[in-house]
């Protein structure tokens, strides 16, 4: 018999009653979030908009007129820069919210017991409000720019599907190792910088050189934004052996991230 | 059966002197293996054995660091053993601390809604049972203002309420009847009297010997981690007393 045992006997719970009830608390915690960004805060929207406006603003101006960077043929690179951080920003302002999610709800931690792996992810779907809202500004920049969108658009909740998968699967490693080592969100940030430039959000794959590009494959959040904004803006021609890698990827990643986060689990009411 | 069982309960923290707790501190200690202060152990639960028959509740007694909070986070589930058994039979709720779970900028309202749901309900559940939190809260008036504005005997009282409103088979309360003014004690000694009529068990930590005497069938003395007795009410609240040094009830006056 091993040294240790803990068992909660409840009553058998319906699978449907226990899944609605932690939806619910998922659903809860992430407007709580939602709400304190927007209705406490006076900036609240600027996340959401501003932000990624101010942003394309500036970079479409460095990267097309400087650098002479170009995105899709026939879009404008203004609409293909802000369609691209519309996607990235949903799986970087994730990470960068939920890696603090936990040492955040600490007081929560010590004094309530409920599975713990909710708080990361409502964290990142609080994010899906941000990032509604950056759909809005995109479908309102196509329309003064004339941009029609892709005849493939029916492809883009799968797409966005896989990438919340894949974001969720690192948002558990995530949020679960800054309770150990607190300076990790500051990492996090200088990694996420870079991840953006090494993922087509300035640019399409398509310019990149053939012997690099194979490469690419490994990146399945460049992968699924290449398709996402092609699905967008442009042909929509989505690459079946690609997709397939990359959702197969992504599953990997979130299975991953659930094992790390149970592994880590027992520490944190501790270390808190 | 017993709906709580514990056996041979022992809870290790480790009092880190100087833990790796970011990644630069672990980069510089791989160079200096500078190790200042030794890690020390510090056993909270030492070999700690009792049970709660169904529908029977138990008090758990003791000075201040005899880890009465640490058993109490055990039974909840927020901490692991370092070694023992623990089986809880039934639903759980708990009151561990007033307004746990509260935030602060957040009407009484939302943090009903949300305190409920962590703790165990679901949205409907919770909208449902909404009045009955309230009106037992007495905060009708209150209830869309932000908690931060209450005072802590308000928040008592909407914790307490929310907490029993799931209508648990067990409730594990950490003195929360302390708080609030004796109206509302007596309204959550009423409360708890309801629950256990209905074959509810409660676990209630106190330092109240008069809560506890109305309250628990048996109680837990715990000191510096240890078990120091197990049994009847009276009897263990009777050694406790003496112990301490407090006046016994009857001879108090004289």
């Amino acid at each position: 018999m091993s040294k240790i045992s803990v068992s909660f006997v409840e009553e058998k719970e319906h699978m449907r009653h226990r899944l609605t009830r932690y939806c619910d608390l998922v659903t809860g915690l992430a407007l709580r979030d939602v709400k304190m960004r927007y209705q406490l805060s006076v900036l609240g929207l600027y996340w959401a908009v501003l932000n990624p406006l101010l942003m394309t603003a500036v970079w479409s101006f460095v990267f097309s007129k400087i650098f002479r960077a170009e995105g899709i043929k026939g879009v404008p690179y203004v609409v293909f820069l802000f369609c691209g951080l519309t996607f990235w920003n949903l799986f970087s302002n994730s990470l960068m919210t939920a890696v603090n999610c936990l040492t955040g709800n600490a007081s929560l931690l010590s004094k309530l017991y409920f599975p713990r792996v909710i708080l990361p992810t409502s964290s990142v779907m609080a994010r899906l409000v941000d990032f509604a809202f950056s759909l809005i500004v995109l479908a309102i920049l196509m329309v003064i720019y004339r941009v029609t969108p892709g005849c493939k658009l029916y492809w883009l909740p799968l797409l966005i599907v896989i990438e919340l998968v894949f974001t969720l699967g690192l948002a558990y490693i995530v949020s679960a190792v800054n309770v150990l080592y607190r300076d990790l969100g500051q990492i996090l940030s200088v990694l996420l910088t870079l991840w953006l430039y090494i993922s087509p959000v300035i640019y399409t794959l398509e310019q990149v050189p053939p012997g690099i590009k194979d490469y690419f494959i490994c990146n399945p959040v460049g992968e699924l934004i290449y398709m996402e904004v092609n699905v967008v803006l442009g042909s929509g021609v989505v690459d079946p052996a690609a997709l397939g890698v990359t959702a197969l990827i992504s599953a990997g990643v979130f299975l991953l991230g659930l094992l790390v986060f149970r592994r880590l689990e027992s520490a944190f009411a501790e270390v808190m | 059966m017993p709906v709580i069982e514990v056996n041979g309960l022992c809870k290790k923290f480790m009092l880190r002197a100087d833990r790796a707790d970011s990644f630069s501190k672990m980069f510089n200690t791989l160079f200096r293996r500078a190790n200042h202060g030794e890690d020390r152990e510090f056993w909270a639960l030492k070999d700690v054995s009792f049970s709660v028959p169904e529908g029977k509740s138990v008090g758990v007694i003791g000075v201040n660091g005899s880890g009465k909070s640490t058993l109490l986070k055990l039974l909840t589930g927020t901490l692991r053993p370092t070694k023992g058994h623990i089986t809880v039979r039934g639903k759980r709720s708990s009151l561990i601390e007033l307004g746990a779970g509260f935030h602060p900028d957040f009407s009484g309202r939302d943090n009903v809604y949300l305190n409920g749901m962590i703790l165990g309900m679901s949205r409907a559940r919770v909208k449902e049972k909404f009045e009955e939190i309230v009106a037992f809260a007495e905060l009708e008036q209150f209830i869309d203002v932000p908690v931060k504005y209450y005072s802590s005997g308000m928040q008592a009282r909407l914790g307490f309420a929310a907490a029993t409103a799931v209508e648990p088979d067990i409730l594990i309360v950490d003195e929360v009847l302390a708080v609030g003014d004796s109206s509302f004690q007596l309204k959550c000694l009423s409360r708890i009297r309801e629950m256990q009529g209905r074959g509810v068990s409660i676990v209630l930590v106190s330092h109240g010997m008069g809560d506890i005497e109305a309250v628990c069938d048996e109680v837990l003395w715990l000191h510096k981690g240890e078990a120091v007795m197990f049994g009847n009410t009276g009897d263990v609240v009777r050694e406790y007393r003496v112990n301490q040094g407090l006046p016994l009830p009857g001879h108090a006056g004289a």
